[in-house]
């Protein structure tokens, strides 16, 4: 943490977001899980919409997931319809959509690291690790599970 | 036919429509380009502007309110205005408004437009209750801290979901960029008319995000306006066109999760879009099938989408949108042309209002790139937002 983080940081407009980032703050992935009939939701909101209740809790996730989508960010273009834009030098991205089993199969949006861009396919198995980006702020990020220790696990 | 007396089916048509010049760049006023757009659809409809006594807009437009309207079009007497809150998915929803009204007696005269320009996007969608959800529902927490920052990242998740499940190609994305460029190059109003696309132009395209191109998506920072005027299907056949009766009208987002736009990737499976919960709806108060449909206006914020759209519409099962659109199936002269204006890929980007004049020029029998007898013209609005979609056609004599 030298350089100064200069990527868009989570503003804390949304519902949950607080409580996301605070266990993220402690190395620890947590999904919003619905207090009554238990169903796992995110983006976190004020309602669960299977039955309606207005309580609910963070429960921990193992972190671990299959990569439902990805994007290689090359790069951006005018006619990509960037609503920000980085320096050139910040690519390429890796954004990841995972999926976790352990919570219901919800989707969380992250990124890969340590990993060849173009090697990845969806449903390769990955893990969550946790970048501390700023002194506030750490970002819940994954890498590669290889297959040995996904079969062992 | 449908039986239509309890529907709007059948009761309105769209009697005008009106366009402004298209530009990439900013240089026009968005109020003065609506009030072109408006006036030339009245022009067009053999109507007086200050006859128009109904107003229904799209959210993200900063073009105005109805009382700004009003008071520079001189309206006499101003008795429905609504405003739809679905971003791109809010085009045909609006056709749908406008013929409630006037089937149901709100409004005789009744004006749907949009005027876009950078603005609408870059400043006015932050200041706009539909665009609650970026802020609230987690966009700005949960999207945009890893990088997910354009339109195009969006297409390019959805884009590898479904070619994982179906093995759908770039070549296959390729070939609807080219048919609707060919669109665009016969259109003289489109902004791409003098540029070309071939399928290998397309494979050789740098990827931008994911396997994306940028003959994959919109044109951007674009500048125009679109109008028509939706009246009673009996002031139609007084007026000097052919009558584009409204057949049927639909909208919606399909069940829970019903997140919407970007955050449709949260959902379990992304190669289904809101389309197929509109389809049923739309096909069933018109009382046709796809197989009925000549001409589809297809909104085409991305050659993906429109795979999905196609699938999802029924004209080709789910996950054969790939093989439908190969060897100038969606082309002229194929078994379903689609975007015959050039659409958001190549004639201009605003929001899928241009769809909608399009769908009338086909049935008026005016396009540039005119479907041989042309009788019915499915209009889709943008997927994965909330979408909406119209039927128009011909008049079947009361018999709709």
């Amino acid at each position: 943490m030298t350089e100064k983080y200069d990527r868009p940081l989570p503003r804390f407009y949304a519902e949950g977001s607080r409580d996301f980032y605070e266990a993220t703050k402690r190395h620890e992935l947590r999904i919003q899980q619905c207090a009554e009939c238990g169903r796992f939701r995110f983006p976190p909101q004020l309602m669960c919409p299977s039955c309606r209740s207005m309580k609910s809790q963070w429960t921990q996730v193992s972190g671990r997931g299959t990569i439902h989508t990805f994007t290689v960010v090359r790069g951006y273009e005018p006619r990509s319809v960037p609503m920000f834009s980085w320096p050139a030098e910040r690519y390429p991205i890796v954004v990841v959509i995972v999926e976790l089993p352990d919570a219901d199969g919800t989707h969380i949006v992250s990124n890969m690291v340590d990993c060849d861009p173009e090697a990845l396919e969806i449903g390769m198995p990955v893990e969550v690790v946790f970048e501390d980006v700023t002194d506030e702020i750490t970002l819940p990020k994954f890498r590669l599970v290889d297959d040995v220790s996904q079969e062992s696990a | 036919m449908s039986l239509s007396a309890s529907t709007l089916s059948g009761k309105a048509a769209i009697t005008g429509v009106g366009e402004t010049s298209f530009a990439e760049g900013a240089s026009r006023n968005r109020l003065a380009l609506a009030l072109e757009a408006i006036e030339k659809a009245a022009a067009d409809a053999g109507i007086a502007v200050e006859d128009i006594d109904g107003i229904v807009r799209y959210s993200i437009d900063g073009s105005g309110n109805d009382q700004i309207l009003h008071q520079n079009l001189g309206m006499k007497d101003l008795s429905f205005s609504v405003e739809i809150p679905y971003y791109g998915g809010s085009g045909a929803a609006a056709i749908g408004a406008a013929a409630a009204a006037v089937s149901s007696g709100l409004a005789k005269n009744v004006i749907v437009y949009r005027a876009f320009t950078l603005y609408d996007m870059t400043h006015f969608a932050k200041r706009n209750a539909a665009s609650v959800w970026a802020m609230e529902g987690g966009v700005a927490d949960f999207m945009r801290p890893y990088g997910w920052l354009s339109m195009m990242d969006t297409y390019a998740l959805t884009y590898e979901t479904h070619r994982a499940k179906y093995g759908t190609t770039t070549e296959q994305l390729g070939a609807i960029a080219v048919a609707i460029r060919k669109a665009a190059n016969r259109n003289p109003n489109a902004i791409l008319r003098d540029v070309p696309l071939t399928l290998e132009d397309h494979a050789r395209a740098n990827r931008v995000s994911g396997r994306l191109v940028v003959d994959d998506v919109t044109l951007s920072d674009c500048e125009g306006a679109a109008a028509v005027l939706v009246s009673s299907v009996e002031q139609a056949r007084d007026s000097r066109h052919k009558p584009v009766v409204i057949h049927g009208a639909a909208a919606g987002l399909g069940p829970n999760p019903s997140l919407n736009w970007e955050m449709h990737l949260f959902k379990d499976d992304p190669t289904v879009s809101p389309a197929h919960y509109v389809a049923p709806k739309v096909f069933g108060m018109a009382g046709v099938t796809p197989a009925d449909i000549d001409v589809a206006q297809i909104y085409d914020c991305a050659t993906v989408n429109v795979l999905l759209q196609l699938e999802d519409y029924g004209f080709c099962a789910k996950g054969e949108g790939g093989s439908f659109v190969e060897n100038g199936n969606i082309e002229l002269g194929g078994s379903l042309p689609i975007t015959t204006s050039g659409g958001m890929l190549s004639e201009a980007s605003i929001h899928g209002f241009n769809h909608v004049v399009e769908g009338v020029k086909q049935i008026r029998g005016t396009s540039t790139s005119q479907v041989d007898e042309a009788e019915l013209c499915l209009v889709t609005s943008s997927v994965p937002t909330p979408t909406s979609a119209v039927i128009l056609g011909s008049d079947r004599g009361g018999m709709s």
